[in-house]
């Protein structure tokens, strides 16, 4: 009995044992069940029966490694083995062999006799082994078995290969056995031309040896080349996944093998597994020879610390995008006839930085936000990248913040109520009247607050709080009067108008988003414009509380005031993103703070809280992002008790209490769900829908 | 063809280089058995990984961005 490696084994079973329990006619079954071997005579496989060797390997057993010397070929008449090869980080899974499967026969038919891939035994696994003379005798007195035994030694190779160096090798074993089934193997000679320029493409090509050249004609008829691909490489794809003329011409600077795969195969491909449409999707876009957006503007300005940057407006989406001087200077080169690596090349020779993955990433971001134009992709192609998970399309569908109606002409008629008179507004005298109006009000405000209570005491219950729909109404209104009549002031353009359903409630919103093209002060301006409009709404009820001699005007005109005064503070909680969140994230110069916070948060918690060099210089990012999880915890636990019994209270009244109390624990359960997976969401990095 | 040309190829069209690449720019270089020049080395180690701060603007909605 001997031993060979492997991995862990059980201490009661041997790593491997000889032995000889199986009978002739089973041996003899099993050979001749075997696709490479039934067509040899009944007398040729008899004689091979009696020369194989019973050998059992317990589980975890490596039976052949990888790169070793092979001398045995192995049947397996029980049991389960994987064939792997090596592959980083851990080993590439190339098939699952079980009974009737023959192994170890590829290094036999090779001159270097080299294993080309390892096999672990998955369960106890009881083998017949052939020694390497006995199969070669056979092999050359039966050219037919040879042939099979070949073709299905370059299937092993084949697959060998797409799993290692290939866009393929997320496939499973068994799509990856089907792919290399649907592969045509050619070879071509030096000078040779695969691919040629404004053909139809209707195959795409692995470059399996040999190097060839991509080259593209311009204009002018120049040649140009692209890139030079080597081994593993795959080319012609683009024309598949885009239905257009090939762009480009590839030919063989050597003597080269391929494997060519059809258009209708890779599509398969592509949909068996997400990570190969993935791959070659980013292929795709990292061979695109990207052209700017024609309407798109650029306006330069520098911020706080004195860099340069750039924000770009699509005027049509509404979309608005900040580059610094490098992205600047990429931007330019966007013209549809430059690739990605042209881009490399020429940001290396301006800024001496070699940077594919960072100008990727620019041209990448540019194109998600509709701002550059690239490659269009055929019908089948978008279906097929279209796809999204159900709880994505849930979370979508279940975002309250998603449901809005916006007038996109409100801008027109803003700019006439501007011109109208509003202007004054912001003249010296105007902001002068309304700062004497902000502080007298708030003076009378408390002044009067002892009056106004008592009023209220007086005053009938139901009055009151009908009253207080109507001083919530327009304290939105003129809050929101406020942003949109300032944007005007700035000369920017208020992008739409309308009504929304915010977390509990319907609000009025307005985009002013335009005010990125904006420096910083008229940024802060604005979003400061709503709280100060409420102020001196605020101030205006308080006076005029205290003027009216009647007690139900004082007491309703002072809760007014309340309400505008209780907007004044909530608008400034810089968590929700209103319009405190703002003024704090154009204070720090931080765009997008909260998004880029909590992804910066998700990616760094741990280590951050362990080593200072971490938190180094993202002091804000931190600070902002447990903010953002301690009020979110606080809003959570105060759902899951206050809110709920409030809820479970108000429902009680329709329906009985046990029903009452399951739905208000349901309805509170699914909004802190709810609540958790956007937030989980933002710390994965993912932005907000 | 100069050596960085080479080693742009590869990165643009192997996924696995991609990634080692991002991991340890000099180490995988080294390893690849490619020739840099001084110039070319320098500007490995400048290997800016995904520093040009850019980034598409969210919408400035009052009263309308998530919340919870």
């Amino acid at each position: 009995m001997r031993r060979s490696g492997g991995g862990a084994l059980p201490e009661r079973l041997p790593a491997q044992r000889q032995g000889g329990n199986v009978p002739h006619t089973r041996r003899l079954a099993l050979l001749a069940a075997h696709p490479s071997l039934s067509k040899l005579p009944v007398e040729v496989l008899a004689g091979l029966s009696s020369l194989l060797r019973e050998e059992e390997f317990a589980v975890g057993t490596t039976v052949v490694r990888e790169g070793e010397q092979g001398d045995r070929l192995y049947l397996i008449v029980t049991g389960r083995a994987e064939v792997s090869t090596a592959g980083k980080p851990t080993p590439l899974i190339l098939a699952t062999l079980g009974s009737g499967d023959l192994f170890g026969e590829i290094a036999l038919l090779t001159p270097s006799a080299q294993r080309q891939a390892t096999v672990t035994a998955l369960t106890p696994l009881l083998t017949l082994s052939l020694s390497a003379s006995a199969f070669l005798e056979v092999l050359r007195a039966h050219l037919q078995a040879r042939i099979a035994f070949e073709t299905a030694a370059d299937a092993l190779i084949t697959a060998k290969f797409l799993k290692q160096a290939t866009p393929f090798s997320a496939l499973s074993p068994e799509r990856t056995a089907w792919l290399t089934s649907r592969l045509r193997r050619l070879s071509v000679a030096e000078g040779e031309v695969i691919v040629r320029q404004g053909e139809e493409g209707d195959a795409c090509y692995l470059l399996r040896a040999g190097r060839v050249e991509v080259t593209v004609r311009e204009d002018a008829g120049e040649e140009r080349r692209l890139a030079v691909l080597t081994a593993g490489m795959l080319f012609g794809e683009t024309a598949l996944l885009t239905a257009a003329p090939r762009n480009a011409t590839v030919r063989a600077l050597e003597p080269c093998e391929l494997l060519a795969l059809h258009r209708a195969d890779l599509l398969e491909a592509m949909a068996s597994d997400s990570g190969v449409g993935a791959e070659l999707m980013e292929l795709l876009r990292l061979r695109d020879r990207p052209s700017r957006v024609a309407e798109v503007v650029a306006e330069h300005r520098r911020t706080a610390d004195g860099s340069a940057i750039t924000i770009l407006k699509h005027p049509g989406r509404g979309v608005y995008y900040r580059l610094s001087a490098e992205g600047w200077f990429i931007w330019e080169r966007l013209d549809g006839r430059r690739t990605l690596r042209d881009l490399t090349m020429e940001y290396f020779a301006e800024f001496q930085a070699f940077a594919p993955h960072a100008i990727a990433e620019v041209v990448g971001g540019l194109a998600g936000a509709g701002l550059v134009e690239g490659c269009t992709l055929s019908s089948e192609v978008v279906e097929q990248t279209r796809r999204r998970s159900g709880w994505e399309r849930f979370l979508q569908r279940a975002n309250p913040m998603t449901w809005r109606v916006g007038f996109r002409n409100a801008d027109a008629h803003l700019t006439r109520i501007y011109n109208g008179g509003a202007y004054l507004l912001y003249t010296p005298l105007g902001q002068i009247l309304m700062g004497i109006l902000a502080v007298a009000g708030l003076a009378a405000f408390f002044a009067g607050s002892r009056d106004a209570l008592a009023a209220q005491h007086g005053a009938p219950g139901g009055v009151l709080l009908l009253s207080l729909i109507p001083a919530y109404l327009l304290a939105i209104l003129v809050h929101e009067a406020g942003h949109a009549l300032t944007v005007k002031a700035c000369g920017r353009e208020v992008l739409s108008v309308g009504l929304a359903w915010y977390v509990a409630g319907p609000v009025v919103f307005v985009d002013t988003s335009d005010m990125w093209l904006a420096g910083r002060r008229q940024r802060i301006g604005v979003s400061l414009a709503g709280p100060y409009a409420n102020l001196l709404l605020g101030g205006l009820a308080a006076i005029g509380a205290c003027l009216s001699s009647d007690p139900l005007v004082t007491a309703a005109l002072w809760q007014g005031a309340l309400v505008s005064y209780i907007i004044v503070l909530v608008n400034f909680d810089p968590v929700l993103e209103y319009d405190g969140y703002f003024v704090l994230m154009d204070l720090c110069e931080r765009p997008n703070l909260r998004q880029n916070a909590l992804a910066w948060l998700g990616r760094n918690l741990i280590p951050a809280l362990r080593r200072p060099e971490v938190r180094k210089g993202h002091r804000l990012e931190l600070m902002y992002g447990l903010g953002v999880l301690l009020y979110t915890s606080l809003m959570c636990a105060n759902m899951l008790y206050g809110v709920r019994l409030v809820l479970q209270g108000i429902i009680t009244r329709f329906v009985p209490p046990l029903t009452a109390v399951s739905l208000a624990w349901a309805l509170a359960i699914g909004v802190v769900l709810l609540t958790i997976a956007g937030i989980a969401d933002e710390l994965r990095g993912k932005k907000p829908a | 063809m100069s050596t960085l040309e080479l080693i742009m190829d590869r990165w643009f069209n192997d996924a696995l280089f991609r990634a080692e690449l991002s991991a340890d720019p000099e180490g995988t270089v080294r390893r690849g058995g490619f020739e840099l020049n001084e110039m070319e080395w320098a500007a490995l180690r400048r290997w800016e990984n995904g520093s040009l701060a850019h980034e598409a603007l969210q919408p400035r909605i009052t009263k309308m961005n998530r919340g919870y």
